[in-house]
């Protein structure tokens, strides 16, 4: 698993409240009751993780798992060419 | 005849501890939950308040609930709503949550995650601030905990704002528009920003609340949860509930002239209202849980009031004022403050106005003072009198 696989998955537990060696990118949103409230915080959790504003419209693509969430945080970042190394 | 409504559930978080017999037991006993919380946090000058004890989140809620949800506002509400809601026995089928209501009082909110997010200066307001902090969290979080779809919402009325809640409930109930409710009200004030505004705003007390009391010097804070099960009187009989009071008035009034300070005028109609409502003559009247804030104003001005409607008939009435046991929980009051009323109806004791030491010939009823007191209360009032001049009076019977 990349970095940046590895950031998406903490920053997930981190804004859903979960343990993150429960989660792996396979882990389906279904399985885990993920809901609108989680969406949002772990949006919020990328932001933080990542360092830029995530557009508007990210949650209204289609995840049904964590490794959905990364694909598109990548594209994102390639897409607009952010470098994402960690500050400080 | 209008339907009658009744208490067959109550819970309770508060300075005391979690649950109904901490409460109780300290009302009893006529011990207070007031303690230093000198060094708790910078800057601020009281020494002393009630905050909620022997209360951890994780012990109630799971983890992702209480970081994304639950300001201690809220988990203070559904605490004490699951205590209410087992005590009353309630079978919550679907048709019986259809029916019921939740409408719950907070005066300010929860400043937790105010604090929090705008105070403490973090770098990004996180998402779900407003949903954590909004002061109708404790009633959605309520009828969230146990599926209600009866109207439900929050009343804010600052310190009479339990007393308005129970208020409609009881309203609901009567005109038909609900079958039960589960009402009281919430407050949490053990956050900085509360201690510096009520610092700011003059009205602590640096020793003790002593209402009633010549050397009163004003108020000591206290948070926490009353929550109660209210429902129809036949139905509640009819399946076997332990009915622990019947709420029989309601009287509510607006002084309409001052930010702070009470008019008596409208303190006592409130108090008229509620009499008459009820059906009432001031000489039924056994006992009043007072306002009692310890401040100079309002307890002369209730025990005006209370002389003033009374007409010389209370030689009858024993009065207290318990915030120096629980300390003034705003939003919480009459939600925590009906304890005592059920604890005088159902065992015959009246918890004590405490830290009494000097008369004021100013107030000059019969005060119950620092120890309880035993007799038998059949009818009592409970009394909030808000801020801004919100007031709200409620008459309670035993069953």
């Amino acid at each position: 698993m990349s970095t940046l696989e590895q950031r998406v998955l903490e920053a997930f537990a981190k804004g859903t409240v979960k343990d993150v060696n429960d989660l792996t990118l396979e882990t389906d949103f279904q399985s885990i009751g993920v809901d609108s409230t989680d969406l949002l915080c772990m949006i919020f959790e990328l932001e933080d993780e990542f360092d830029f504003e995530i557009p508007q419209d990210f949650e209204n693509k289609t995840f049904e798992t964590i490794g959905d969430v990364a694909k598109a945080v990548r594209e994102h970042i390639e897409e607009n060419n952010i470098d994402i190394t960690p500050k400080g | 005849m209008s339907r009658r409504v009744v208490i067959t559930g109550a819970g309770y978080v508060s300075g005391l501890g979690v649950g109904r017999e901490a409460l109780f037991s300290a009302m009893r006993e006529g011990r207070s939950g007031v303690r230093s919380i000198v060094g708790t946090f910078d800057g601020i000058t009281m020494t002393h308040a009630a905050p909620v004890k022997d209360f951890t989140a994780e012990d109630h809620f799971d983890p992702a609930r209480i970081k994304q949800q639950l300001d201690p506002l809220s988990q203070y509400a559904v605490v004490a709503a699951r205590e209410a809601v087992a005590s009353s026995g309630l079978d919550l089928s679907d048709e019986v949550r259809e029916t019921t209501s939740a409408v719950l009082g907070s005066s300010i909110g929860g400043l937790d995650t105010v604090e929090e997010n705008f105070v403490l200066g973090p770098k990004r307001v996180h998402p779900m601030a407003i949903p954590r902090m909004m002061a109708s969290a404790p009633a959605s979080q309520v009828a969230m905990e146990f599926g209600l779809h009866g109207p439900s919402f929050a009343t804010s009325s600052a310190c009479s704002s339990s007393a308005h809640a129970i208020a409609q409930a009881v309203l609901f109930i009567r005109a038909g528009l609900a079958e039960r409710a589960v009402t009281g009200g919430t407050e949490s004030t053990h956050v900085r920003s509360s201690y510096r505004s009520w610092d700011a705003l003059r009205v602590v007390s640096r020793d003790a609340c002593r209402p009633f009391c010549k050397s009163r010097s004003g108020i000591v804070l206290g948070e926490g949860a009353g929550v109660y099960v209210l429902e129809e009187y036949e139905a509640a009989k009819a399946r076997g509930a332990n009915i622990l009071a019947e709420i029989i008035g309601i009287g509510m009034t607006s002084d309409g002239s001052d930010i702070l300070a009470p008019n008596q005028r409208w303190v006592e109609k409130a108090i008229e209202r509620c009499l008459k409502d009820a059906q009432l003559n001031p000489q039924d009247v056994h006992y009043i849980n007072a306002h009692g804030t310890g401040t100079k104003l309002n307890d002369v001005c209730e025990t005006e009031a209370i002389k003033k409607v009374f007409n010389g008939q209370t030689k009858q009435l024993a009065v207290s004022s318990t915030k120096p046991i629980h300390g003034h929980t705003l939003g919480a009051a009459a939600g925590i403050e009906i304890s005592s009323i059920l604890l005088a109806m159902n065992e015959g004791v009246i918890a004590p106005t405490l830290n009494y030491n000097e008369q004021d010939p100013e107030c000059d009823l019969d005060y119950v003072t620092n120890t309880p007191r035993n007799g038998k209360v059949d009818v009592a009032l409970c009394n909030s009198f808000a801020f801004g001049g919100l007031n709200a009076v409620l008459a309670f019977k035993k069953v």
